[in-house]
């Protein structure tokens, strides 16, 4: 019976065993295996998974509607099961007649997990930008919704960014 | 690793050169495995508050966030910090992960528990200090203040509070302490902060490679 090392399990014959050349393969292959795993590790560690995204286009906002955005590249979908710490920035790019406040919000799957707010009274547009953290896993959908109170409409850009902090293995 | 040919009269150390290779490609491997993993998982811990952090008063600096002032849950911990601790007020975090560059943040929301003042000032704060036992202040005696990220908001009149969502870096030394605090001038009555404000603290870097230009 072949034994095995303590750590990964890499398998090899016993003395006194006949030695088959599928020893050296499935040797080889394990040892191959956790190489590849190990490069995965090092693309990771050497090139961390970042973000920048510049939302396109502008988006109209109604006055007391919270409201998912929709422009394009809104949506960032996290690629590697790990920690991340997510910045949004929602910049008013019309006014509306009359402005009170601003609030971004960023969602994991639909759930708001942080946000910020502005007084905007005296029609002061002003940009917000929350910044948090994010227990991420692969797939999981990242998405912004904005509300302003006053009157009217208001066009909104926006832009993403988002960098890992923590591999979660 | 070296694997030489076997020769006819060597077939039986065949296994053991297995073995041996074995045991040498899983020594290298499981060393440089643990040296990318402990860079990719630098110490982090996320907390959060379980109980709504009432009476806050004006004018004064409330801590607030995960402290001692309520209850917490650890959403994420892969360091050897306890869960049931928080990571604000005292000096286990700093003690725990030691000296080095560091990521904080809070997220929270503060509305008033009884009338607003618009438009009034909302102060938070992350603030650093260390120990410093000749130190006297009307905050903390013993704590010098080293850093500080802050962010003033101002209540808009519409309701709802405000809510604010914010990061800095600090350099921390063993034994430092981080506050999170809350002040504000609602003279009319006092604020609270709701349940689920969240602190997070992440080790950026030891010192070490730290190069101060």
């Amino acid at each position: 019976m072949p034994e095995s090392t303590p750590i990964y399990g890499f398998t090899f014959p016993c003395p006194g065993e006949t030695v088959s050349p599928a020893a050296f393969t499935t040797l080889a292959n394990q040892i191959d295996a956790k190489l590849v795993e190990l490069g995965t590790l090092t693309n990771f560690a050497l090139n961390r998974p970042n973000v920048a995204i510049n939302e396109s286009g502008s988006q109209t906002i109604t006055a007391g509607v919270d409201t998912v955005l929709t422009l394009i590249d809104s949506t960032f979908v996290i690629p590697t099961a790990g920690v991340w710490v997510v910045h949004v920035e929602v910049r008013p790019q019309t006014l509306p007649p009359t402005l009170t406040m601003t609030r971004a919000r960023v969602r994991q799957n639909a759930v708001v997990r942080f946000g910020f707010n502005h007084d905007a009274e005296g029609n002061n547009p002003v940009i917000c930008r929350p910044a948090g953290v994010i227990i991420g896993a692969v797939g999981d959908v990242i998405t912004t919704q904005f509300l302003y109170t006053g009157s009217g409409t208001m066009d909104v850009q926006a832009e993403l960014s988002a960098k890992m902090i923590v591999l979660i293995p | 690793m070296t694997f030489p040919c076997m020769e006819p009269e060597n077939y039986a150390a065949i296994a053991k050169k297995l073995h041996d290779t074995a045991l040498i490609a899983e020594q290298q491997m499981f060393s440089l495995e643990n040296q990318l993993r402990e860079s990719l998982n630098k110490p982090t811990i996320v907390q959060a508050t379980t109980a709504a952090e009432t009476g806050l008063i004006n004018g004064v600096a409330n801590l607030i966030g995960p402290s001692f002032a309520g209850g917490i849950t650890t959403i994420f911990n892969n360091s050897a910090f306890p869960n049931s601790f928080p990571i604000a007020n005292f000096d286990t975090m700093s003690l725990t992960l030691g000296e080095g560059m560091y990521e904080v943040g809070l997220w929270c929301q503060a509305e008033a528990e009884g009338a607003v003042n618009a438009n009034t000032v909302r102060l938070f704060s992350i603030q650093q200090f260390t120990p410093d036992p000749t130190f006297v202040s009307f905050q903390f005696n013993g704590l010098r203040p080293v850093s500080e990220a802050s962010y003033t908001l101002f209540e808009p009149n519409v309701g709802g509070g405000v809510e604010i969502a914010f990061c800095g870096t600090f350099r921390i030394a063993a034994g430092d302490r981080i506050f999170f605090t809350f002040s504000h001038l609602n003279t009319s009555s006092t604020m609270r902060v709701n349940a689920g404000a969240t602190g997070w603290v992440h080790k950026l870097s030891d010192v070490s490679f730290t190069e101060v230009l």
